[in-house]
């Protein structure tokens, strides 16, 4: 087998060319007009617990920007300018609100959960902010919540469910300045 | 200006030396002399090309009449020194002139300087005129207002990325940097209505963020101080009463600060005295009622991927807002 010069001309030609072809094509962005969900999300029940028979309520609403990582940038934006981040932490670690590392939420963690939640605001300090966040923006800032949360369960690795702490290890554990 | 007798290239020619956003179309002393200095640079440069395309036609056209190699490099061995020397001489002058000129142009500090803060965002400039009584500071956006004659003390720093503020009518260009304040000094002597805008590349819609400079005459500059200064009138009818109302009860005041009512969020541009300013979107429309009303009911349309997210209102209500916002002058 051999390689002509020319053949390999034309191939850094094409490899020259490939990104320069590229570049002319602009970024397509997702838009940002998403159909009104709020009447569906009404349906969604935060509690389990329904007096009388069991009936299927179950009520699942997609976030349309999950897994969008430019709508959780712009949820995280969201997140710190609607001062969410005072009372759930920066990074979601929590402080006067819950943190979004818990494996359980309070209000359930599923998408339409965390849009009810901020929506309607939850007891003990979360304010509502119904009317005071358009409905595309508050499923932004689910998405990046959704994103603080922690790992799913059934992903197995290293990164998986941590094991609860404490046991043995609850107190001081070396005293300082015994000497020796 | 043009008249249709002239041909497009002395149209280009002479568009290209004046125009609102022109570093040769000067307002101020220092743009003057980064001016002088770029002419002088450019007769340098010309003259230079001139001589070196003669030189070498000369030598093309010419050819040599000696064949011996040596002999002919030892010839030309003068006329190679004193190039070389002629070229280390004028980058010096050049090198030096520049300094002489960046030195003065960043001389301007004054005691009474008029204090301004420009803090750069994603994609529009929050202007704050700065007050020692707090109550008279207030903040503008994507609108710089200069007292012909006076130095102003620009404070320049960012929210988010980095931004470079160029207003290439009044001086150069200075970047705005997230955690750190730059200062540039800044004096306009011609009053009249510029642009400046983002020099530094700092996202989606880095095109769409430019700014209206408005050079006054200092007693002019006072007035619109004064103006600045004021809350926003109450709504006098009830279809402006109707439009504040769905300002202060929709999103918009969770973003936006009208001074005089209970919307004071940072988020966004303070819209207190909108109808007073130029242009939309920092810089993006003139601000006209029907382009307003445009930028309300999409704003993604108009700039898409900018922060402010459209609110869904019925046309009775943006009607009224309309109405509102029209009042804020």
């Amino acid at each position: 087998m051999t390689i002509h010069h020319r053949d390999v001309l034309r191939l850094a030609a094409l490899a020259l060319a490939a990104p320069a072809l590229l570049a002319c094509e602009s970024e397509s962005r997702s838009s940002t007009h998403v159909p009104s969900t709020s009447d569906r999300v009404s349906a969604v029940r935060t509690s389990t617990l329904i007096p009388g028979p069991e009936r299927a309520t179950a009520v699942v609403v997609e976030n349309p920007y999950a897994d969008d990582p430019r709508a959780m940038e712009e949820g995280r934006r969201y997140y710190l300018w609607m001062n969410c981040h005072g009372c759930h932490g920066a990074r979601g670690g929590g402080g006067i609100g819950p943190p979004f590392a818990d494996a359980e939420w309070i209000y359930g963690s599923e998408p339409e959960n965390i849009f009810q939640s901020i929506v309607q605001g939850r007891p003990n300090g979360m304010p509502t902010y119904e009317g005071m966040i358009p409905e595309d923006r508050v499923w932004m800032i689910a998405a990046y919540v959704r994103s603080l949360g922690p790992p799913d369960p059934e992903a197995e690795g290293p990164s998986g469910p941590t094991q609860q702490q404490g046991g043995g290890n609850t107190g001081s554990p070396q005293e300082v300045g015994g000497g020796g | 200006m043009g008249r249709r007798s002239r041909s497009p290239i002395a149209l280009f020619l002479l568009g290209a030396c004046s125009g609102p956003q022109n570093s040769l179309d000067t307002a101020g002393a220092q743009a003057s002399e980064v001016a002088t200095l770029w002419w002088v640079m450019l007769a340098l440069s010309v003259a230079v090309i001139i001589l070196v395309t003669a030189f070498t036609l000369t030598a093309l056209l010419r050819g040599s009449r000696d064949d011996d190699l040596e002999r002919q490099d030892r010839r030309s061995r003068p006329i190679v020194v004193a190039s070389a020397g002629a070229t280390v001489a004028i980058l010096l002058v050049v090198f030096f002139y520049s300094m002489v000129v960046s030195r003065s142009a960043s001389a301007l500090q004054t005691a009474d300087a008029l204090e301004v803060e420009i803090i750069g965002n994603q994609w529009w400039w929050d202007v704050m005129y700065v007050d020692s009584i707090p109550a008279r500071s207030f903040r503008t956006a994507n609108e710089l207002h200069l007292p012909a004659g006076r130095s102003v003390r620009l404070r320049l720093t960012s929210r988010d990325v980095i931004h470079s503020f160029w207003a290439p009518n009044i001086h150069g260009k200075l970047d705005l940097i997230p955690g750190q304040e730059n200062t540039l000094y800044v004096r306009a002597d011609r009053p009249g209505v510029y642009r400046g805008q983002c020099a530094e590349f700092c996202g989606l819609q880095h095109a769409k963020m430019a700014f209206d400079v408005v050079v006054h005459e200092p007693a002019e500059f006072e007035e619109w101080l004064a103006l600045q200064r004021q809350p926003a009138p109450p709504p006098a009818d009830s279809i402006t009463r109707f439009g504040q109302q769905v300002f202060l009860g929709t999103a918009c005041a969770t973003c936006h600060a009208v001074r005089g009512t209970m919307a004071n969020a940072v988020v966004g541009p303070d819209l207190t005295h909108l109808a007073s300013r130029m242009s939309l979107a920092a810089g993006s429309v003139p601000n006209t009622r029907g382009h307003l009303a445009g930028w309300l009911a999409d704003p993604q349309g108009i700039k898409p991927g900018n922060h402010m997210p459209r609110v869904r209102l019925d046309s009775d209500a943006l009607t009224a807002l309309l109405a509102y916002l029209g009042t804020l002058r």
